[in-house]
């Protein structure tokens, strides 16, 4: 089919940075990091459950520190809801209200319905469980739901992300980055049949990934090798201007459960590709996107594909063995606690040692290098080696740093 | 009144079905649907229109994908064809269509069935509310819950009978695994492979087409003891893709029977005998509350 006609796409965007957070210093950090919104769930009404470690008082806290940088909270209520669950929503969705939450990201009809009419200031984010893969699902679910942006299906191509986005009335989100579900969003009950944990309802057990044998009538298939769905995470940075280009709304990175070194790199890594896209308001040279992927890559500790932006997601994009980017795990050593003078204090996290090259991602400004002079533990010894998780160590830099920024090994 | 629905994958049964019971069948147009049931050629579905109703019987078809921004405007004039041809129903999961249908004044034959995402009073009210025909319960609540459900909206349907659809991915899943291992088997249109959790013995079937990787209970979901809970329910849905002819027709029967009035109790333990083994027949989660 021809490419459609686009309405919104003449005018190249500068689209919203939407990044996940399990709790409150995660959510600070995308925000220090460059997010211009973090999305969170409450401890109830939320997918990723597990993830979900907001008090009321943390959301209400991480909306005034979103304020205080001119970043937006949006808030998951996703959860497929049985009937007991619509209990206590309603002041629920005031509550979000009046602490400032920009909008709801929810799927159903009625959580909308429940918003629109005691909660209206709120905006309303209908939810990639609502797996919208066209326009005209997108313009009746805005028209009967009072919609203000309709996240679209991980199913989509770049083509129909190009095709909706450009023509429909209200704003997109598509997903740029992190996990996905190997089916259809809202679709797959494998974990509850296999644990009885409702995946709708937050309890995924990730059924998909485990193990399992493929039989031809009473013929086994598998032999040495047993079947799996186990997805690749999505990275999309090669499509960053056909993004922008479009008109997307909002760019999301998925991962509520992730670390807060996977928030602050893969935030920090598309924040400056999507500045200097914006900035040369042109697609960027070869040589610079390979920067860019390759600093963004540096926080994702699974394998990535582009899922269906080329059209199909094949073999390429499915993990069959044992996941290789383990080497991402080592590579976040800590973060600063103290600074003073030429001289920073580190909470330390991953072991290192006296002559290696480290790397400070500070939020703003370009990564730093500096080489370990000295290592002085708490108890002012001088070591060859940090090995002591939590141990707050001071070191020798040349430049200054702030509080919360990340130091991690230069690769 | 309350009404069977019975599937098809062979049109030349629609007269059978219609002896046995079945108020309405359903069939699936080709490339339209997320469903291991066989399809039906273009050229033969107006026949099929036609042929229900000469044996009194409705006819819905099954247009359950989820439909891509390429494909959603000639579906959507497929569609449009099947209404003026006099199709009853349409079961549908994309609200994309939708669109076409208020357009042209077809909302009332539309049944909203997405399997997994209507599991309240409330959402299936909001549906009901656009002016379908109908809206089909989520198989993922109690008994209790869908009893409660059909006591406060109308127009409700459930799939009482058959494998559940478990899973759907756009990725040829089984296509994928044969390139990265190199195992010989036929991926497309093979009714006959099965999964297996490592750890678990039930099988269950995968079946994959051009368009998905669809996988199905190990089970088969039998709700005869719960029919006396579900009687505010209207419309009976009897998925008949992964059983044999013979026993779709004998579970039609029954739920037929039940639904007259009679006692059936006879029939149901022969049923039972001849198709309940190894635990085969389950009432799934009819009394199993999922946890969060």
């Amino acid at each position: 089919m021809a490419t459609m006609d686009l309405k919104r796409s003449d005018r190249f965007c500068k689209p919203e940075l939407l990044a996940p957070a399990g709790d409150l210093a995660r959510a600070k950090l995308a925000i220090r990091y460059g997010a211009d919104a973090v999305y969170l769930g409450g401890q109830s009404y939320s997918l990723r459950s597990r993830a979900s470690n907001f008090t009321m008082e943390d959301i209400e806290e991480a909306c005034r520190f979103a304020k205080e940088y001119g970043a937006r909270i949006h808030v998951t209520v996703n959860m497929i809801p049985h009937e007991e669950d619509f209990e206590g929503l309603k002041e629920y969705l005031q509550k979000l209200e009046s602490y400032g939450v920009t909008a709801i990201i929810a799927a159903s009809p009625s959580v909308h319905r429940l918003a629109y009419q005691y909660a209206p200031k709120l905006e309303r984010h209908c939810s990639t469980q609502m797996s919208v893969t066209n326009l005209a699902a997108a313009e009746y679910l805005k028209n009967a739901l009072h919609l203000d942006r309709v996240v679209l299906a991980r199913e989509c191509s770049m083509e129909d992300i190009r095709n909706i986005a450009g023509n429909c009335s209200i704003e997109t989100e598509a997903f740029i980055h992190g996990g996905m579900c190997v089916n259809y969003s809202g679709r797959c009950t494998l974990s509850n049949r296999m644990t009885l944990r409702d995946a709708n309802r937050g309890g995924c057990a990730q059924s998909c990934r485990w193990n399992y044998h493929l039989f031809e009538d009473e013929t086994e298939i598998t032999k040495d090798q047993l079947f799996t769905m186990s997805s690749r995470d999505l990275s999309v940075s090669q499509y960053m201007y056909d993004l922008m280009n479009a008109g997307v709304a909002s760019l999301k990175i998925e991962g509520r459960m992730k670390t807060e070194y996977y928030v602050a790199s893969i935030v920090s890594g598309y924040r400056h590709l999507i500045d200097e896209i914006y900035e040369n308001k042109a697609p960027l040279s070869a040589d610079r996107m390979a920067y860019h992927r390759h600093e963004i890559m540096r926080g994702e500790n699974r394998e990535a594909c582009t899922g269906f932006y080329a059209g199909n997601a094949g073999h390429e994009s499915l993990i069959y063995y044992v996941n290789n980017n383990s080497h991402v795990n080592h590579d976040f050593l800590g973060t600063v606690v103290g600074f003073e003078e030429d001289e920073v204090k580190m909470e330390v996290r991953n072991t290192f040692t006296v002559g290696e090259t480290l790397e400070v991602l500070t939020p703003g400004k370009e990564n730093r290098c500096f080489t370990v002079e000295s290592i002085i533990g708490s108890r002012g010894d001088e070591m060859e080696k940090a090995n002591h998780p939590m141990e707050v160590v001071t070191l020798h830099i040349p430049f200054t740093v702030g509080v919360n920024d990340i130091i991690r090994r230069k690769r | 009144m309350k009404t069977t629905a019975i599937t098809c994958s062979d049109l030349n049964d629609l007269k059978t079905y219609a002896e046995n019971g079945a108020d309405e069948v359903i069939i699936a147009p080709v490339d339209c649907s997320f469903s291991a049931l066989s399809e039906i050629q273009e050229e033969k579905l107006i026949d099929a229109i036609s042929t229900a109703h000469q044996e009194g019987m409705k006819i819905s078809f099954l247009m359950n994908r989820l439909f891509g921004q390429s494909e959603i405007s000639a579906v959507s004039e497929r569609m449009n064809a099947y209404m003026q041809a006099g199709v009853d129903g349409v079961i549908f999961a994309d609200p994309g269509l939708l669109a076409a249908a208020e357009n042209n004044g077809y909302l009332n034959r539309m049944i909203y069935q997405p399997d997994t995402l209507v599991t309240s009073c409330f959402d299936a009210s909001f549906w009901m509310e656009q002016g379908l025909k109908s809206v089909t319960v989520s198989s993922l609540i109690t008994k209790d819950e869908i009893s409660q459900m059909s006591t406060k909206v109308n127009g409700l349907s459930l799939v009482v009978h058959g494998r559940l659809l478990m899973s759907v991915s756009k990725r040829r899943l089984l296509e994928a695994f044969r390139e990265e291992t190199g195992f010989s088997f036929q991926t497309d249109y093979n009714r006959s492979l099965y999964l297996a959790e490592e750890k678990r013995d039930g099988r269950m079937p995968v079946y994959e087409n051009a368009y998905a990787c669809m996988i199905y209970s190990d089970f088969v979901q039998e709700s005869f003891d719960e029919m006396t809970s579900f009687l505010n329910i209207d419309r009976f849905i009897i998925d008949g893709t992964w059983l044999s002819r013979q026993e779709s027709i004998a579970a039609l029967r029954i739920y037929k029977g039940m639904l007259m009035g009679k006692d059936m109790q006879e029939e149901i333990l022969q049923y039972r005998n001849t198709y309940g083994k190894e635990g085969r027949l389950s009432d799934g989660y009819y009394g199993l509350k999922t946890i969060r």
